[in-house]
This record gives C-alpha cells, structure tokens and sequence, in this order.
C-alpha cells in the first residue's frame, strides 16, 4: 500500500508528534519506501502460524504485592518539568480527531 | 601508564594485585587518553573523572591492606548511555533526555560496581539505540578509530570505539538487533550478544523490550568472558530476567572438547555482499573447518523476511515504549510556569523538539503497524512470521550445535554515505533474525578488508553462552587477529 500525506499528518498526530514545515512532506516519502519494504511480507502465507510476542515462555512472572517507601522521591521530582512539582495542563484538544 | 589499557582484563587484573599497577593509575591514563583523543573520536557523551579517581583510591587501598578483589576491581569500564548510571546524567544518546540524572543504577551497571569495576564514563550511541552507524545521536557521530572518516557501526557506537581506541578496558552495548555485534565487527573487537533475558534489562531505558539485551564490547574473548561472569544472572526485579543458573565462563574457555557441528547458513551471504569480505569470513570458517569439527551448510529460509519483521516489530514496541516521553514527567519538556498550551500541545511540542528524525521515523511506523485497520495486516503478520525465523533456528539447531556467518556484509563504510533510512536499515540483514529469536551470538574479529575489520559471527542456541564463549575462543588463540591494535595518535 502506499501512504499519503494525510495519513502521515493523521500517524503524528496519533504519536502526538508535532510536524513543522517540510516535515510531513519528507516523512511520507520515507515512511512509504519503508511501508513497501515491510508489505515484502505479504506472500508469506502465515495464517495458520501462532505469533510470538516474546521468546522466554516465561508467564505469569509475579513478585509480592507489598507496598515499600519510596526513598529517592524527592530526587524523581526534581526531574519534572518545573523541578519541584508535577503539574498537568488542561485535557481540551488531546483527543481532536484528525 | 603508556598504552596500559591495550592489556587483557587479565593481566591488568594481576598487575592491580601484585600493585605493580594502581588503580588510580590506570584511571588516570584512561582520562588522560580520553582527553587527548575523545575530541576526535566522540566516544563519549560524559566522563565522570571524580567519581572513577575516588573509586579507584578505594580499590588502591584495598589492594595494599591484602584484600582480594575481585578480577573486575579497579578497572575502568565503559557504559553505553541507554543504561541508567544513578546521580550521573544518562541521555540515550537524545536531546530528550540531555539532562536526566537517573535515582538507580541499571541491573548491570550495579553488577559491575559491586566487582568494583569503574564506570569512567557513558558512551555515545544513536538515539535511543535507534540505528545501525552511530550517526543518528544528538550528540554527534562517533568517529571510527580504524579510520576517521568512517563510521564505527551502531548503535553502541562510543562503546566499540572506546575500547578499540584504549580509553577503557571494556565497554558495556545493547543490543536489540545489532547493536553490539556489528560495531564489534567495524572495530575488531569481540561483540557478545548474549540470550534474551540472560542479563537484566532493569535500568536499559526501553526501546524493543521483546528483543533488547544488554552486551558487552571487549578485545578478547576472555575479556568478555569476564564481562558475562560479573553482570549475568536472575534479577527479580526484571520479570523478563531468566532464572537459570551462571556457568563459569572463564572456565569454558579451557575446555577443548570441539566434538561439535558447525553449520553455514547459506543465506547470510546475501546478493550484492562485498566479495572480499565475503572471502574473509570463507577464510575463518575454514581455519575453524581445520579444527576437526563437522562443518555442514545449512538453510534458515526466513532470513529475508526476517528483517522486514523486525522493522515491524521494533517500531511497534518504539511508539509503546516511547509514549512515556510525554513533557510531564521527566526530561526534556516546553512546559513553563506560563506556558499556555493544554495537554495534547505540551505533547506535540515536547515530542516535536525533543526527538531527532529517525526516532519520529520509528513512533510514527510503529503507531501505523499498530492501528485500527493496520494491526493485523502488519503487527500481527509480523509476529506471526517471528514465529516461522524462530522455528527455523530451532530446525537449524536440531542439526548443528554453532552457526557461523558474516556479521554485517561490509566494512565500515564513510560517514554521511548512506542517507536513506531503508538503506540504513538493510545493514542489518544478518542481525535481526537472531534478535527476534532471543538467541546468543558473538561477533569475532576474522580478518581486515582494505585495511578493515571483519566479523565472525556465531550464534548459538539459547543460554549456551559458555559454549559459544569456548568455541570464539578456540578460533581466537589461532588467529591472533584481535591481537592488532591500531596506531592511533601514538
């Protein structure tokens, strides 16, 4: 398939990536090279194969549920934004629709 | 201390605990060199020279009170910048995170201080591991120490270069489809893989959490023997993280039971390879045909659709794994006091200014592989044909015990030759596959094309690090070529 530049301004705008200028333009040109590239899996006839999300076979992989203090908070805080706060802006155009 | 640190891990372990050498010593030398020669190379993102001087008078001391130290204690050891280093700024190599300063040490890097091995510095690599030459850091290209104008290989690019330059005794990568074993490959130094969950990945800032390994970058294979022995192991705190047990590695190097059959896969010798290095790994597999194994072709038929797979998958687990990068919680953001965007543009904005190119590139194709209309068609079908490359080692293994190929199908090439971000990506034919299919494998210095190097790959099956670790080994003490060193700036 190939993709237009719609897709990709809808594609950044789902990745909540802002594109400027010539971006949208130069993105859709290489994401289509790379999409043909991918769709070369198209012959392989898959259907009946399981998928592999991980190789392990581990699952279930538990630990305790027990609460422990938080010793570094205030170092994890001072990689926020304002350094000593977390503060989030209002939620108005987070789920516009492109 | 002259060229110091171009002896193995060994010696230099011996000559710490005979206190023929100092730590301190050592360290000095390693920033000396670092100094001199970091401005050409851009190897290094940040060095941390007080934190390495203070560890190494602790290790001095403790060597002149008679202690016995670990065989890792007081050398200085690099640390690829995707592993988090507590109180010292780690940045994967992003201009979204120039000034995170981690709360914890990574899994591994906690395993090497504890042998009080000293972390003196975090090494360049493309965004967030996200490349194949090393060129696509925010801060800058690493410079190939084999030749300047060429790139090292990616994305541990810093660490190879590091280590094949002599600015530390060996290095810490990450591989997630490559990353360790073609910059070894580009630099003559031995570049393990080791099994998907073999080592924690607790503390590895996530980019393909199904296939992302912590590896090691060395000059021998000892050395990295070394390595493994200090960082593998089950770490309850990765639910990913194996609980088999550790062999002796060093041990295994010793033994010289090669009662074993090798296979040749022929489809990693691809359409268009270099035909000189094509011949020099001929070469190799035959020096190690003479060692009186049995050496057999082989077929792993989905190698081709290997790689397609893997820029299906590792761009769908980037835009997951990637979301947290979001303005509101850690690193870079456009979010001030006065700032008066909502939500969704802090997100946009950060995002935008915050990632380089190929790191949108990646968010952007995983975010299609993975949308309504798309996931089955693309993200599916590629799990789907992960499970057909993994069966094809499994029918492989069922066969021969090693697998030897070329480790990339060129040398180094110059910086700036490849622009197209496909062309990037097929540097990696002879790497995904064992990637997707959590598999060891160790790239081995076989040889110098135009004066060069060349790696050996061998993969092995899933924890038999100790055998592959014997066999690189074997090959290593006839070849003698991770012997040569360069001349660099001598």
């Amino acid at each position: 398939m190939s993709l237009t530049e719609g897709q990709v301004e809808k594609i950044a705008h789902l990745s909540r990536l802002g594109l400027t200028g010539a971006e949208p333009a130069e993105f859709q040109v290489e994401l289509d090279t790379i999409v043909d590239f991918v769709d070369k899996l198209e012959p392989y006839d898959s259907s009946s194969v399981p998928p592999s999300n991980q190789v392990t076979g581990r699952t279930n992989v538990f630990r305790p549920d027990q609460t422990e203090p938080c010793p570094d908070a205030a170092d994890l805080i001072k990689q926020s934004p304002h350094r000593d706060r977390y503060s989030v802006p209002s939620v108005r155009t987070l789920w516009k629709t492109a | 201390m002259e060229n110091g640190l171009k002896l193995d891990i060994e010696t230099l372990s011996q000559k710490l605990a005979s206190r023929e050498l100092t730590s301190q010593a050592l360290v000095e030398a390693a920033l000396e060199r670092i100094n001199e020669l970091n401005p050409r190379l851009n190897a290094f993102i940040s060095v941390a020279a007080d934190q390495a001087l203070a560890q190494a008078k602790t290790v001095d001391l403790a060597f002149q009170s008679g202690k016995i130290l670990p065989t890792l204690a007081g050398l200085p050891i690099a640390v690829k910048d995707v592993l988090t280093t507590k109180d010292t700024t780690t940045t994967a190599g992003s201009k979204m995170l120039s000034n995170y300063r981690p709360t914890y040490d990574a899994e591994s890097v906690r395993r090497l201080k504890n042998q009080q091995a000293i972390v003196i510095g975090k090494t360049n690599c493309d965004e967030f591991a996200m490349g194949s030459s090393g060129e696509y850091s925010s801060f800058g290209p690493t410079r190939n120490p084999w030749d300047l104008e060429r790139v090292t290989g990616g994305s541990s690019s810093g660490s190879a270069a590091a280590v094949a330059a002599g600015l530390c005794a060996a290095a810490l990568g990450t591989d997630t489809g490559g990353s360790v074993r073609q910059p070894a490959a580009f630099t003559n130094l031995v570049g393990l893989k080791p099994t998907y969950g073999r080592v924690s990945r607790r503390g590895l800032i996530a980019m393909t959490s199904s296939t992302d390994t912590v590896g090691i970058l060395a000059r021998t294979v000892r050395d990295a023997a070394y390595l493994l022995q200090a960082i593998a192991g089950h770490d309850p705190r990765d639910a990913t993280s194996a609980d088999s047990a550790v062999p002796d590695y060093t041990q295994s190097l010793h033994a010289s039971r090669l009662r074993v059959t090798l296979g040749v896969p022929t489809e990693y010798w691809p359409e268009g390879m270099d035909k000189e290095v094509a011949a020099c790994v001929d070469q190799a597999i035959k020096v190690i045909s003479g060692f009186g194994v049995d050496v057999v072709q082989v077929s792993l038929p989905h190698t081709a659709a290997s790689l397609p797979t893997y820029y299906l998958i590792n761009p769908a687990e980037v835009s997951s794994n990637l979301a947290r990068y979001d303005g509101i919680r850690y690193g870079q953001s456009v979010l001030t006091s006065d700032y008066q965007g909502d939500l969704g543009a802090v997100m946009e904005q950060t995002r935008a200014t915050g990632f380089g190119p190929e790191v949108k590139r990646r968010i952007m194709l995983g975010t299609f592989a993975l949308s309504r209309g798309y996931a089955d068609r693309y993200y599916l079908r590629a799990q789907r044909i992960r499970t057909l490359v993994r069966q094809d080692f499994d029918n492989a293994f069922s066969q021969v015990d090693y697998l030897l190929a070329p480790t990339a199908p060129d040398v180094a090439w110059p910086i700036g030759e490849i622009v197209d971000p496909l062309t990037m990506y097929l540097a990696d034919i002879n790497l995904t596959a064992v990637s997707l299919a959590g598999l060891p494998a160790l790239s081995l210095p076989c040889g110098f094309v135009r004066n060069l190097p060349v790696g050996l790959q061998i993969i092995a099956r899933p924890f038999d690090e100790a055998g592959l670790l014997g066999l690189a080994y074997q090959y290593e003490q006839t070849s003698h070529w991770t012997d040569r060193t360069l001349e660099l700036a001598e």
